[in-house]
C-alpha cells in the first residue's frame, strides 16, 4: 500500500522517513524507525569524527537489517564538519540513503555517493532550491514548508503551497516536510504532489524518540498556537515551543542583539537540556506547528501504522465520493 | 561585474539594509576589506579586538566553505559569490 518511487528506490515499506534531527537522531530510534517500515535517519553532526560515526553505524546495523540512512549537515558551524570523512565512512559501511540538509549545495558529495549506489535526498525550504538539487544530480529533494519545526527557510512559504510548486517543476521524487503527523497529513501530502513525507516533530513524540517524558508531555498539552518563529535575524529561523528562553530570545532580536548574545542563549547545550533533560526553559525546543496535532505518545510502529491505517481510510473515503474515474 | 558580498540579517543593520554588496576583489580577505570600507561598523561584527575572523562567522565561496579552500586568501574573480554566514549555534 501507497509504494510510489521512494519505496522503490529506498526498499523501505512506507514512504516515511524521520527526518535527521540534531543531538536526537541516534541508533536505536533511527533502527526503530527502520524496523517499522520506514527510513531512520542518523544525524553525522552529533559526531565529531568519522570514527564515531562508523560505530553509530554499525550499532544501527546490530539494531535492523531494514536500510537506513544518514544525514549530511551543510548548515554553518563553527566545528567545521569532517563531511568528506562522513561520506567515505557511510559509503564504505554500505549505508542505503543520505540526506542532506542546510544552507549549501551538496553537489560535490553526489558523484561519489551515486557511483557507490547510495540514494541521495536533498532537504530544503524552497522550489528553487529543490530545482538547484535536481539538476546537481539528487534522485529525490524534500521540500519542508513553513509548518515546518526546526530550520524553516527564509521563504515563510507553507507546505500546501510549495509542494504543488515544486512538483510543477522538478521531475524526480518529492517528499514534503512540515505539517504531517498523521494520515490526514500523509494523504494530503501525496495529494499535492509528494511520493513520501519527512517527519521530524511526530516521531519526537513517540516511545523510542530519545527526548525526555517530560518534553513529550509537554508536547502531548501543547497548541498549534504555542510556538514561535526565532533566529530569524541571523538568517536561520527556527521554530519552538515558547518558553522562557525563547522568549528571552524574542526580545533580543527585537532590540538587535548582537550574534555573540544570541549565540549565549542559543547553545546546543540549552537545546539538549530542554528536550533531553526535560529543563523545558533552559533552551530551545525546536517543534512544528504541527504540535496540535499529537495527542498521545505511541511507538514508532503504532505511529507509522496508525498513519497509513487512516491514510488508506481516508483515501476509501475520497474515493466514495465518486469522483474516481472508472 | 564585481564579487557579489552576501550580509546575513542580523549584519544588515550596519550595511544600510543592504543585502547584497558588489565590491571589486582578488580574494576574499579583499572582499571583506573593501566591505568594510564602506561600512567601517561592520569590522567589529566579522572580527575579534586581535584582528581575526571570529569562529561565528562562516564564509562560502560559491557555496562552499572557505575553509575547506584557501580560507581568507581564496582567491575571487567577478561574478563569484562571497556568502557571509552567522554559525547556527545550535549545531557548533
Amino acid at each position: 500500500m501507497f509504494k510510489t518511487r521512494v519505496t522503490e528506490m529506498l526498499g523501505i515499506e512506507y514512504p516515511i522517513i524521520a527526518g535527521g534531527m540534531a543531538h536526537i537522531s541516534r541508533a536505536e530510534f533511527a533502527a526503530a524507525v527502520s524496523n517499522a517500515g520506514g527510513l531512520g535517519i542518523i544525524t553525522s553532526a552529533n559526531f565529531d569524527s568519522a570514527e564515531e560515526l562508523r560505530q553509530e553505524i554499525k550499532k544501527t546495523k546490530s539494531l535492523t537489517n531494514k536500510p537506513f540512512g544518514v544525514n549530511i549537515s551543510l548548515f554553518p558551524s563553527v566545528r567545521p564538519l569532517p563531511n568528506d570523512k562522513f561520506v567515505e565512512t557511510l559509503i564504505d559501511e554500505g549505508v542505503a540513503a543520505v540526506e542532506t540538509s542546510g544552507t549549501r549545495s551538496p553537489a560535490e558529495y553526489f558523484p561519489r555517493l551515486k557511483e557507490a549506489g547510495v540514494k541521495c535526498i536533498h532537504k530544503c525550504a524552497a522550489a528553487r532550491h529543490a530545482r538547484r538539487a535536481e539538476k546537481d544530480g539528487a534522485d529525490m529533494v524534500t521540500v519542508v514548508g513553513f509548518e515546518n519545526g526546526g530550520a524553516l527557510g527564509m521563504d515563510d512559504v507553507p507546505t500546501m503551497v510549495l509542494l504543488p510548486v515544486t512538483r510543477e517543476t522538478v521531475k524526480i521524487p518529492l517528499l514534503a516536510g512540515g505539517g504531517i503527523v498523521n494520515g490526514r497529513g500523509f494523504i494530503a501530502a501525496l495529494a499535492l504532489g509528494a511520493e513520501g513525507v519527512v517527519i521530524g516533530t511526530g516521531f519526537m513524540a513517540t516511545k523510542e524518540c530519545p527526548t525526555h517524558p517530560m518534553f513529550k508531555e509537554w508536547m502531548l498539552r501543547s497548541k498549534e498556537t504555542d510556538l514561535a518563529v526565532i533566529e530569524r535575524s541571523i538568517g536561520l529561523p527556527h521554530r519552538s515551543l515558547r518558553n522562557r528562553a525563547v522568549e528571552q530570545v524574542e526580545e533580543m532580536e527585537a532590540r538587535g542583539a548582537t550574534f555573540e548574545e544570541l549565540a549565549a542563549v542559543v547553545t546546543g547545550e540549552n537545546y539538549k537540556k530542554a528536550i533531553l533533560d526535560g529543563e523545558l526553559d533552559a533552551g530551545m525546543a525546536y517543534c512544528g506547528l504541527a504540535v496540535g496535532l499529537i495527542h498521545h505518545t505511541s511507538t514508532v510502529k503504532e505511529f507509522i501504522d496508525g498513519i497509513i491505517a487512516e491514510a488508506s481510510a481516508i483515501a476509501q473515503q475520497i474515493a466514495s465520493l465518486g469522483g474516481v474515474a472508472k | 561585474m564585481s564579487v557579489q558580498v552576501k550580509v546575513p540579517p542580523l549584519l544588515r543593520q550596519v550595511t544600510g539594509r543592504l543585502a547584497v554588496v558588489e565590491v571589486d576583489a582578488t580574494h576574499v580577505a579583499e572582499s571583506l576589506g573593501k566591505l568594510e570600507e564602506r561600512f567601517p561598523r561592520i569590522k567589529g561584527h566579522l572580527f575579534d579586538e586581535k584582528g581575526k575572523l571570529k569562529s561565528s562567522i562562516i564564509i562560502n565561496i560559491n557555496g562552499k566553505d572557505m575553509r575547506s579552500l584557501s580560507g581568507l586568501q581564496t582567491p575571487v574573480k567577478s561574478g563569484d559569490v562571497v556568502n557571509i554566514l552567522l554559525a547556527h549555534p545550535v549545531i557548533s
